[in-house]
């Protein structure tokens, strides 16, 4: 009996084992379809192989240079993580590698490289960049190969890129990290060679900027736009978007947010580029006004009443300027230099304001010949009338400069006060023969809540 | 051991105790069952000292017991202990005989005929639906091993294998001849006809690695069935069964006329298993057997038997499929094998078997020496259904785009899993196979046929095909036991094995239409190239675009032939304290494969003769007891030696092509076992551990690739198997009539390396694509690998006998498919984050276990006898009492896996539950 509990004790024992079977290793499709991939380690970085590079001779034309081997005969190798994102069409045939020290635009000939784990997003790979070409398109630093009828680098064809890019891990978007800085900061990087080429192709983050045009779509079909983004300053960039992306149609957001993209560069300024709209975060929806007119294209369904009669040789103190995109008001005829007396309304259609709690209006304004803001106060007025005939002025609360055309906005009219009344507004310009400014405005709209 | 014991008490007497003269005792041992005297049995009045052994006609006569009240005891391997008390007399000579019960448990009782149902019909032997790399093996030889005998039963209606190893480990030999064979490894009961528990009574087991005396044995032990007439008693026995399974009337009659003085003995007996609908829906049986044995002794030395038998068997079984299954019609017995024609059930899972053989042994005895020569001829004709189409989707009532599953993960499309599962739930033509459905696609091809001319018609859509797979056996045979001294004896033998195969199918019903287009629409066409294309759909190159009708072949043909010649010899060495043996086996084999068709896919390597391979193996193996004392002692056994690989793994695409898998050879194994045992007289068991460890293994699973709408075959190389873990059986005797038995067995059969798969689509002209395949420390068999059983046997007064036991079974895992165990290179595509990725490659790689359970089975007889010479004995065996409905039988991975959302659980594993409560109630009458 004691040899049974003996050999009980050496027989549990005997089946200790391993239970957890093997899990495959995670692994990445390889250049040879294997899945085996191998860690490969940088051999320098994408700043070094920027400057290294970079050639300033150039003065600004295109050029492409080919890559050699390092001066110990190793290959030049960076490894980093894909910043860029082309899923959605707005970046396109280009693969974005961030390594901490820059960005590198890889040009690669694959218009679905986020299908790859070579060309998605948050994947990391390692690139052999020895035998490729490094250059610039319109002063933007790019990596791509000489090839012949092109003075910048061109798109890697799609099976050499297989060969030269490493997968080194899967696409991981949650380890991609954009660089916070602002307008002014990068503005200022354009006048620092090295900050240039750093900051060229970089995933960036804008916080607290405003779309320029707000309730604009980023694009038009098939065509590529640059809209505009500002700080609070005003400092704007570009932001360049793709008429082919899944997106164009949608309209920028009001408000203020934070703006992320690809920092591309192009001719002599920055311009942003979009992954998708989720780099455009913490707008407010923009709300289509009440009523708009931008008098881009004519005084719209504006109606022009005179006060005083008009001069015909001055034949309209309204008009709408196609060059200047704006209504516009004088009293001076530029033929014979000559200021005229006018009084004239640029009325509305009639505008139905029943049922709304609060209604506001504004719209951009500039100015040239005054001789005062106090002038231009009294000479230029928003008027309100119930009826068409008996017209109250609303005060606009802010007046652009007297001299020069600078657009500012006027802030909110209040017309709440006529909120359950029809009426019309009006733009009333006034001048003397002795002095008569020049009023133009654009961009109007009332906005109402219910 | 499962102790029932069962006595039958045939003398006694009541007379004082004059005086003290010695008295004669005397009588014969006969099985309960079958009569058949019992030599070797050990009859022995222990109060006083007496022990003698039976003669060949299980006679026994002990002339010096002192009178009185004495308790005969009586022992014979593969029997339960018998006991008989009796007074004995003065000077007065004495009959006591003592009918012995075989010594099985409760479930034992079951195996009376409820065991060969279970080996018998329940065997995955289709390795095309996936399930085949998992073959039970399965074990029926008689051995008073109390743990052989656990294994053998108490995993029912589980199935066991035995040390986790496949049926090729263990060897069937018939009258000294190796039976297994050549393609597939092991052996099929079922050509046995059900037949086991008569006709094919007679047999001898040798468990895990110990010598037996009529061959080298295999690494899982081996079983011999002796059907040299002799040894079958005269008279006559019929058995009629009933049961609540796959059939439920069975009916048996065997007749022996025993040796008669011209040296003639003849025994015949037949078979019929019936049932119209079986338990499962959509299922039935319909088999007969015959059995002769005839033999002419010439004189001591010569004799000569000629055995034949056959059981020519129609079947409809079910098939595996997905828990969801089961799930959406609420019952585990789901069948989706069956569906409704014209209102009545029609099958699409038929199997045809009729395995006849004949042997022919020359049976040479004298005093010191044993030759037994024979030669064997066998046809084994299998052949299923299937059905098939050549266009649209799989019409399998769960094929998975018709479950409510698919539409829930893989389609957005709101509504329609709701839509499948009210299908499911309400409209039978979804849940079963639509025969109907077939028909009418086919009549509205005939229909468009009329008018057109002949090139222009259209064939059958839908057609029902027989997969045909049959083997011609030649087997000579030489087997020599020899005594060479007193405690040494030498066993030889030499064997030779000519097998041709013969795999191919034909048209079974066309559905109504006018014809079936011999070529694979679904090969993976040259765009570019539409004259390759239209080569690389045919089926039969050199007869394109054939049009087949019922009864012809198609699709595939081919045959291989094979050789293989073996020998062995073994030494014997018996002391009082040291049993040693040794031995080694040599063999060659060689095999070849013929193609009778020019496939499409494999124009260079379809058709004729491919080159032939060939395989030399070796083994040698060891043993030794060593005796502390009567009572105790230890075993140590080894085996090392090369095995070839199956024939049935080595060719990667055999249906079109003779291209072998690489890395193709011999496999190598080390085994051993240690066990302690003990012996006392109300306490027995043995305690042991055992290891075998295998490298460069092959193994190889077909499955059929929806998607790809082919048949793939996988086969991995280089295989490290390694299977190790505690046997434990024991048997107390609380009371004389009352035993109570505990075995078990804790183990771990698993893969130790990552070996390299290799996968062929049938439809495609691709190379085979090699990979890795991560299977290390993985569960290798689908078997539960702890399992324990406790039972209770009660021989109780007037020949009743009860029997109880339970089996808790566990560590039990989903058999694998490879492709879960690769790697995923486009697992990035479905994951966002390197964690996600982690997650799905462990979704995938992680084997499911399934659930642990407790198994009580119970059996109950009574024995009568009358007249003197007729025999009468009832039982009832109750399997599952507890009626659990969850138990599953067989589990298997589907090869398939989704890449392209990689949701593991796109293509679940395929399972089949067993019944609830199963019954089988038997009589048995002989005289």
């Amino acid at each position: 009996m004691a040899a049974a509990a003996a050999s009980l004790g050496m027989a549990a024992g005997f089946t200790s084992c391993d239970d957890e079977g093997v899990m495959p290793p995670v692994v990445l499709p390889g250049a040879d379809g294997s899945g085996n991939v191998e860690v490969v380690e940088p051999t320098i970085t994408i700043l070094e192989l920027k400057e290294a590079f970079y050639d300033a001779s150039k003065n600004g034309n295109d050029y492409s240079t080919v890559v050699g081997t390092k001066e110990d005969g190793t290959d030049y190798i960076i490894k980093g993580r894909i910043v860029s994102n082309t899923k959605t069409g707005n970046i396109y045939k280009y693969v974005m590698v961030e390594d901490g020290t820059s960005s590198m635009a890889f040009s690669v000939d694959n218009s679905k490289l986020y299908e790859t784990v070579r060309g998605d997003y948050g994947a990391v790979i390692a690139v052999n960049v020895t035998g490729l070409s490094l250059g610039t398109y319109r002063n933007n630093l790019i990596c791509g190969v000489t090839t012949e009828g092109y003075d910048y680098p061109a798109r890697i064809p799609k099976a050499m890129w297989e060969e030269i890019a490493i997968p080194q891990e899967i696409p991981d978007p949650s380890k991609v990290e954009p660089y916070e800085v602002t307008i002014a900061d990068v503005l200022a990087y354009k006048n620092n060679t090295t900050e240039l080429l750093r900051w060229q192709n970089r995933l960036v983050k804008f916080n607290d900027v405003h779309f320029t045009t707000p309730g604009l779509t980023y694009a038009t079909a098939g065509t590529n736009v640059s809209r505009y983004f500002a700080d609070e300053a005003g400092k704007q960039l570009i932001l360049r978007n793709s008429g082919s992306s899944q997106w164009w149609w949608e309209v920028m957001p009001d408000g203020t947010g934070s703006i992320t993209g690809i920092l591309g560069y192009y001719s002599k300024d920055w311009q942003m580029q979009l992954n998708d709209l989720g780099g455009v975060e913490g707008f407010t929806p923009y709300i289509p006004p009440f009523f708009a007119e931008s008098f881009n294209a004519s005084l719209g369904q504006f109606a022009i009443e005179n006060l005083l009669p008009v001069d015909p040789a001055l034949a309209a103190v309204w008009k709408h300027s196609s060059q200047y995109t704006c209504a516009i008001a004088t009293g001076y005829l530029n033929t014979d230099r000559k200021n005229y007396d006018t009084d004239s309304r640029l009325v509305s259609p009639e505008l139905d304001l029943t049922g709304c709690a609060k209604a506001t209006a504004k719209f951009d304004h500039a100015g040239n010949y005054f001789s005062s803001v106090d002038v231009m106060k009294q000479q230029l007025t928003f008027e309100v009338s119930e009826d068409g005939q008996n017209w109250s002025a609303v005060e606009i609360p802010n007046y652009p400069s007297n001299s020069g055309f600078t657009f500012v906005n006027s802030g909110d009219i209040d017309l709440s006060a006529y909120c359950g009344k029809r009426v019309k507004v009006a733009f009333r310009y006034r001048s003397t023969s002795a002095k008569a400014g020049t009023w133009e405005v654009n961009n109007f709209s009332i906005n109402v809540e219910k | 051991m499962r102790v029932k014991l069962f006595l039958t008490l045939l003398a006694s007497a009541s007379l004082p105790v004059l005086a003290q003269q010695a008295a004669t005792v005397m009588g014969v041992i006969t099985d309960a069952d079958t009569g058949a005297p019992i030599p070797g049995a050990v009859v022995s009045i222990p109060s006083q000292g007496i022990s003698v052994t039976t003669g060949p006609a299980g006679d026994y006569r002990i002339s010096n017991s002192r009178p009185g009240e004495v308790m005969l005891q009586v022992t014979a391997p593969g029997y339960l202990d018998g006991a008989v008390q009796t007074l004995v007399y003065d000077g007065s000579n004495q009959g006591v005989d003592c009918v012995m019960i075989l010594d099985d448990n409760t479930s034992a009782y079951l195996a009376e005929g409820a065991n060969d149902l279970f080996f018998d019909e329940s065997f995955i032997d289709d390795d095309s639906e996936g399930g085949g790399g998992q073959s039970i093996s399965a074990l029926t030889g008689s051995s008073d091993d109390i743990f052989y005998k656990f294994t053998r039963f108490g995993y029912q209606p589980l199935y066991s294998n035995y040390r986790g190893l496949n049926s090729s480990a263990a060897e069937t030999y018939i009258n000294g001849m190796p039976m297994n064979d050549l393609i597939r490894g092991g052996f099929s009961f079922s050509q046995l006809g059900g037949m086991t528990s008569r006709a094919f009574r007679n047999n001898t087991a040798t468990t895990g690695l110990g010598a037996a005396s009529y061959g080298f044995s295999g690494l899982g032990g081996s079983q011999n069935f002796n059907t040299i007439t002799e040894n079958y008693s005269p008279g006559f026995n019929a058995l009629v069964s009933y049961t609540n399974s796959n059939y439920y009337a069975r009916a048996m009659a065997t007749y022996s006329t025993g040796l008669n003085k011209n040296g003639l003995a003849l025994t015949v007996s037949a078979i019929g298993r019936y049932s119209d609908e079986g338990i499962v829906d959509g299922t039935y049986y319909n088999s007969g057997g015959y059995f002769l044995s005839l033999e002419k002794v010439f004189n001591p030395n010569h004799s000569l038997t000629l055995t034949t038998w056959g059981a020519p068997t129609e079947q409809a079984n079910s098939r595996a499929t997905v828990q969801e299954a089961f799930d959406l019609t609420g019952d585990n017995l789901y069948n989706p094998a069956w569906g409704w024609q014209s209102g009545k059930k029609r099958s699409d899972n038929i199997r045809r078997r009729f395995d006849p053989t004949v042997m022919l042994n020359w049976l040479y005895k004298d005093e010191k020496t044993t030759l037994n020569t024979g030669v064997a001829f066998r046809w084994l004709n299998f052949a299923r259904t299937r059905l098939t189409y050549n266009q649209g989707n799989d019409p399998k009532p769960d094929y998975y785009q018709s479950l409510p599953s698919y539409w829930e993960y893989n389609r957005d499309v709101p509504g329609m899993a709701e839509y499948y599962t009210d299908l499911w739930h309400n409209d039978p033509a979804i849940r079963q196979i639509n025969w109907d459905e077939f028909y009418r696609v086919n009549a509205i091809n005939n229909a468009q046929n009329a008018g057109l001319p002949e090139e222009q018609r259209k064939g059958s859509t839908y057609m029902q095909q027989w997969e045909h797979s049959n083997q011609f056996n030649f087997i000579v045979n030489s087997l020599l036991n020899r005594r060479l001294t007193d405690n040494m004896t030498l066993q030889a033998g030499v064997t030779f094995n000519y097998t041709k195969y013969h795999d191919y199918m034909t048209v079974k019903d066309l559905l109504g239409g006018e014809y079936w287009l011999d070529i694979n629409t679904f090969a993976d066409r040259d765009i570019n190239n539409p004259l390759a294309s239209a080569a690389i759909m045919q089926n039969d190159l050199d007869n394109p675009n054939r049009r087949v009708g019922e009864g012809d072949v198609f699709g595939h043909d081919y045959d291989i032939t094979a050789i293989k010649a073996q020998g062995f010899i073994q030494n014997q060495i018996n002391t009082s304290h040291w049993d040693v043996n040794y031995g080694v086996q040599v063999s060659y084999e060689q095999f070849s494969r013929f193609g009778h068709m020019r496939n499409g896919r494999a124009p260079e390597n379809s058709k004729g003769r491919s080159q032939i391979q060939r395989f030399d193996d070796a083994a040698i193996k060891a043993g030794a007891t060593y005796k502390i004392n009567g009572r105790n002692y230890f075993t140590l056994r080894a085996q090392y030696g090369t095995e070839a690989p199956l024939i049935k793994d080595v060719y990667i695409s055999p249906r079109i092509s003779d291209e072998v898998v690489e890395g193709t050879k011999s496999s190598r194994t080390f085994a051993a076992d240690f066990a302690y045992h003990w012996n006392y007289r109300r306490f027995r068991g043995s305690i042991g551990v055992f290891y075998v460890n295998t490298t460069g293994a092959m193994e190889r699973r077909g499955f059929y690739d929806e998607e790809l709408r082919s048949f793939v075959n996988y086969a991995v190389t280089g295989v490290h198997r390694q299977n190790k873990g505690v046997e434990l059986g024991m048997a107390y005797k609380i009371l004389p009539s009352l035993t109570a038995t505990f075995a078990g067995t804790y183990a771990r059969y698993q893969y130790k390396n990552n070996p390299t798969g290799t996968r062929m689509s049938e439809n495609s002209l691709f190379d085979p694509i090699q990979t890795t395949v991560y299977l290390k420390d993985h569960i290798s068999v689908s078997t539960p690998q702890a399992a324990f059983n406790i039972g209770l046997d009660w021989a109780a007064p007037h020949s009743w006998y009860v029997g109880v036991n339970a089996s808790y079974l566990a560590d039990y895992y989903v058999a694998l498919a490879y492709p879960y165990h690769e790697t995923l290179p486009n697992v990035w595509k479905a994951a966002d984050t390197m964690e996600e990725a982690e997650k799905i490659v462990k979704d995938f790689s992680t084997q499911p276990k399934l659930a642990n359970n407790w198994v009580l089975n119970a059996s109950l007889g009574k024995s009568f006898r009358f007249a003197y010479k007729y025999y009468l004995n009832l039982n009832l065996s109750v399997s599952n009492v507890l009626n659990n409905k969850n138990l599953v039988t067989n589990a298997y991975q589907q090869l398939r896996v989704d890449t392209r959302n990689y949701n593991a659980n796109a293509f679940p594993y395929r399972l089949q539950y067993a019944q609830g409560i199963k019954v089988y109630f038997n009589v048995g009458f002989r005289f």
